[in-house]
């Protein structure tokens, strides 16, 4: 089954400087993929090329199965867009943001009316709802926008830095909301500065850099753990244990064991009670080599794939 | 169309600026009316003529041509200025109905000041001076005017990022074209005087057609009009002809602009 999200040999310059050189990456439905990189590592241009903002120069975004360039009408139909600064108008009150947008996606008469309500809640904008957009806060401005762009259940949800300037309150409940449209089936690509927040949400991560994608991979991050013994057996029944993707031996003279965790896998307590229960005695457990590393080592020049 | 129509009257008449420039001009032309007309009526002197529907045409005009570029050219640069431009074009309204929308409420917010002056069009009727065919030939004449000047406003707006250069940008262009215009009748005219005047007779193009026609595009050409006391130029051919080009110069600019907004990547 082709992704949600394709895009294949990107490719895009500003003034004969590369900006974009060749980037492919898939977003399928259902998951988010964060895609982190340092300021002007293409980040934005990558997203506004997706959301037909932007006439690249090289390769090919389709959205949906539809190419961008051929059918950008097309193509707009299947993404939701919320740029950097949140697009809402500040001299219309929340719900005639919501309003419009609902209209332009085609809702008419009480199927409108019942939308923008249910998007209002989903907002926590309910009682805000008569409130001029440009007197909400950032957040509530963020999530206003991102309900104004589902209006038409994109099949692709495109967010460009969404809790830039926002409090951890407001980020949080952003983030929820991202995590439940990936649940009902929207493929998500996020930009973010915040590793962290990319890890916790993510389920693919894709690091840009120099214009290139320097590496994409599980965003949950991965564990190390430590044993006293027994790496054959440990190896065996981490493999076993629920939620695991990949599990190696991690080269050295202290017995350890690199875990992938499958997508949706919280972290490593799972399989750590596992190892518990089969006697094996666990020494240490901690993260390794997640994307803070990662992403260190390639904006540090220390590779790149 | 109708959605973005909608959005943009919405915001136009929340705005305290939406509302300022109405009621200044009413405000204006109350005052106008206050100090030389009523005094004149209340004494009962007979000569005012048209002097109120002269003050009200020139202070409609004069206001008509600073403010339909100005509410057009604040269409898409107000957009991008406040970053929702983006947005509006990533989503599934389609462009024809953006560029629409957008040009209909700016036209309607304009046809709102041209009404205006109604009561006082009327009022004028009883103080004499023009009659109404020339003052529904000025009023139609505004409303078409007002059509053009937003448009060019709308077509100046898709390439600037900031309201208020659009505006300048704009207003300009609308003076530069009153004065091109303007210069080139009266160069034009001089020609009548001279050889190329007469070769241009002997070959059937008459100085004075070719004068009214650079004319036709001139938007304070319906004062000229207005105030034409001969039946020929300001008789209803020279009417139509007026609101036909200020017509075709709008309808140019309104696919010319929404040829650039459905090109348009931000």
């Amino acid at each position: 089954m082709s992704a949600a999200l394709e895009i294949a040999g990107l490719a895009h310059a500003f003034g004969g400087r590369p900006v974009l050189a060749g980037v492919d990456l898939a977003v399928p439905a259902g998951r988010v993929v964060g895609l982190v990189g340092p300021n002007g590592a293409g980040k934005t241009t990558l997203m506004r090329a997706a959301a037909t903002l932007l006439d690249f120069h090289g390769g090919a975004v389709r959205v949906g199965g539809v190419d961008v360039k051929r059918d950008p009408a097309g193509a707009r139909r299947r993404i939701g867009y919320l740029p950097e600064r949140a697009g809402v108008r500040p001299d219309l009150l929340a719900w005639e943001v919501l309003d419009f947008f609902a209209e332009v996606a085609g809702l008419a008469g009480a199927e409108r009316r019942r939308r923008v309500a249910d998007a209002l809640e989903r907002a926590e904008l309910a009682d805000r709802a008569g409130v001029l957009a440009g007197r909400l806060s950032k957040g509530q401005r963020q999530r206003l926008a991102m309900e104004a762009a589902l209006f038409h259940d994109p099949e692709v949800l495109l967010l460009d830095e969404p809790t830039d300037g926002l409090d951890p309150d407001s980020r949080e409940a952003l983030l929820r909301a991202v995590r439940a449209r990936a649940e009902a089936g929207v493929a998500v690509l996020l930009s973010s500065h915040v590793l962290g927040e990319v890890e916790g949400v993510a389920d693919e991560t894709a690091i840009l850099h120099g214009g290139r994608l320097a590496e994409a991979g599980d965003g949950r991050g991965r564990w190390r753990v430590v044993l006293r013994g027994e790496l054959e057996r440990a190896l065996a029944v981490a493999r076993a244990a629920p939620g695991v993707d990949r599990v190696e031996p991690e080269p050295g003279e202290v017995p350890a064991l690199r875990l992938a965790l499958a997508a949706g896998a919280p972290d490593a307590a799972e399989v750590v009670a596992r190892l518990v229960e089969a006697g094996l005695a666990v020494v240490e457990v901690r993260p390794a080599d997640g994307l803070r590393e990662r992403y260190r080592a390639v904006v540090d020049g220390g590779r790149s794939a | 169309m109708i959605p973005v129509l909608r959005m943009e009257l919405r915001a136009l008449l929340r705005e305290r600026r939406g509302w300022a420039v109405p009621t200044a001009f009413a405000a204006v032309l109350a005052f106008g009316v206050l100090m030389f007309v009523l005094p004149g009526l209340l004494v009962g002197e007979a000569a005012l003529d048209g002097f109120l529907p002269g003050v009200v045409a020139i202070v409609q005009g004069g206001t008509l041509m600073v403010a339909a570029p100005i509410v057009g050219a604040a269409t898409i640069a107000g957009e991008r200025e406040r970053g929702t431009w983006a947005a509006l074009l990533a989503s599934p309204a389609s462009r024809l109905g953006l560029a629409a929308g957008k040009l209909a409420a700016a036209w309607l917010y304009v046809l709102l000041l041209v009404g205006i002056s109604l009561p006082y069009a009327v009022l004028s009727l009883d103080t004499g001076g023009f009659d109404g065919g020339s003052l529904f030939g000025f009023l139609v004449e505004q409303a078409l005017l007002g059509f053009a000047l937003v448009a060019t406003g709308l077509l100046v707006s898709t390439a600037f990022a900031r309201t208020w250069t659009a505006a300048v940008a704009a207003v300009g262009l609308v003076g530069a074209v009153a004065v091109f215009t303007g210069l080139a009748a009266v160069v034009v005219g001089t020609f009548t005087s001279g050889n190329l005047g007469a070769e241009l007779d002997a070959a059937g193009l008459s100085t004075a057609w070719l004068v009214r026609g650079i004319l036709l595009f001139n938007p304070g050409y319906g004062f000229a009009l207005l105030l034409s006391s001969d039946p020929v130029t300001g008789g209803p051919l020279a009417w139509w002809l007026h609101w036909l080009a200020l017509l075709g110069v709008g309808a140019a600019l309104s696919v010319l602009a929404a040829w650039r907004v459905a090109r348009l990547r931000e």
